[in-house]
C-alpha cells in the first residue's frame, strides 16, 4: 500500500490503517527519540505522543515532502520541545569537547560487539550529530530531507556528518586489536 | 586496515541499535487516540449543551421581563414556540450528522 492510500484510509477513520501507519514508521521515530532522550522509560511515552500528534494532524499533510520526512520532523521537534519543557535542552556542545567513555583491554575487538560499541559512542555525541548520523546511515535520509527535519543548513548537515564519522574513526584507530567492554 | 575500519564503521552505522518498545505499541496509540477523541467529543457536547441551555434561560428571562404579566405565566402563550424551536434544532443536528457528516467520512 502506498503512503497516499494509507493516509487516505487513516483520515477516513480506518483503525487498521492507523495501526499500519504507526508500525511502518515506528522504527524511524524511535531512532530520533532514542538519540535525543536518554531516559528509556520516557521513550515509549514520547513516541506515543508523537504518533498521536501525527494522526491528529494527518489531514493537514499535503504530500509536499515524503510522509517519513514529515513524521521525522514532528518527532524531532516534539522531542526537542519535550527536553525544553524538562529544562534539558538539546546538547549543542562541540564534538571535540565530549569526554568519550570507552571500556578497552588488550585482547582484541569482538567483531559482533563492534556495532554496539559504535552506537555507544554515537549516544555520547551531541544530539544533532547523533540524529544526523542515524537519519543518514540507518534511515537512508538524503541531505535535503535531513535539512527539513533538523532545520539546519545543508552545509552544516554535511559538516556534522563528516566530523562525526571522522571522530568515530579517530576513536577506533588506536583501539584496533583491543577488546571493547560495553558497560 | 584503515579501509577495513571504514567498512566496519559503515556496517555498524547501518546496524539497528537496541530499543525496547511494547509489542502492541501501535494498538496502544490508536486506543489512546480514541480515548482522547471521546473525551474531546464529550467536552464539545457539554459546551454546546451549556450554550443552548444558557441561551434558552436568557431568552426566557428576557421574554418574562418584556411580557405584560412579568411572570413565568407568559410561557403559556409561547408554549408552542418553546417546543418547536428546540425540536427543529435537534432534527437539523440529527439530519446533519446522518446525511452530511457520515457521507463526508465515507
Amino acid at each position: 500500500m502506498t503512503d497516499r492510500e494509507l493516509v487516505k484510509k487513516v483520515i477516513a477513520g480506518e483503525k487498521l490503517a492507523s495501526v499500519a501507519l504507526i508500525q511502518k514508521h515506528q522504527r524511524l521515530v524511535v531512532h530520533i527519540v532514542g538519540r535525543l532522550i536518554d531516559h528509556k522509560e520516557e521513550l515509549e511515552e514520547v513516541c506515543q505522543d508523537i504518533f498521536i500528534k501525527v494522526l491528529d494532524k494527518l489531514s493537514t499533510f499535503n504530500f509536499d515532502s515524503k510522509l517519513s520526512t514529515w513524521i521525522a520532523t514532528i518527532a524531532f521537534r516534539h522531542s526537542a520541545n519535550h527536553l525544553k519543557k524538562l529544562k534539558r535542552a538539546v546538547k549543542v556542545e562541540d564534538l571535540e569537547n565530549v569526554n568519550y567513555q570507552i571500556g578497552v583491554d588488550d585482547k582484541g575487538y569482538e567483531k559482533e560487539d563492534f556495532a554496539s560499541f559504535i552506537h555507544s559512542l554515537i549516544a555520547q555525541m551531541p544530539e544533532h550529530y547523533s540524529v544526523i548520523l542515524t537519519l543518514y546511515h540507518l534511515d537512508g535520509f538524503s541531505y535535503p530531507e535531513i535539512v527539513e527535519v533538523t532545520g539546519l543548513p545543508e552545509g552544516t548537515v554535511k559538516n556534522y556528518l563528516f566530523r562525526a564519522r571522522k571522530k568515530l574513526k579517530e576513536i577506533c584507530v588506536p583501539l584496533l586489536g583491543k577488546e571493547i567492554h560495553l558497560d | 586496515m584503515k579501509k577495513d575500519l571504514d567498512k566496519m564503521i559503515d556496517k555498524a552505522l547501518k546496524t539497528e541499535f537496541e530499543f525496547s518498545m511494547s509489542t502492541d505499541f501501535a494498538l496502544k496509540v490508536v486506543r489512546n487516540m480514541e480515548t482522547i477523541a471521546a473525551v474531546s467529543d464529550r467536552r464539545f457536547n457539554w459546551l454546546i449543551g451549556s450554550i443552548f441551555s444558557l441561551t434558552f434561560i436568557v431568552g426566557l428571562i428576557t421574554m418574562m421581563i418584556l411580557s405584560e404579566q412579568k411572570s413565568l405565566l407568559m410561557i403559556k402563550s409561547y408554549l408552542s414556540w418553546i417546543i418547536i424551536i428546540p425540536l427543529t434544532v435537534v432534527i437539523i443536528q440529527y439530519l446533519d450528522k446522518k446525511l452530511v457528516k457520515q457521507k463526508l467520512h465515507a
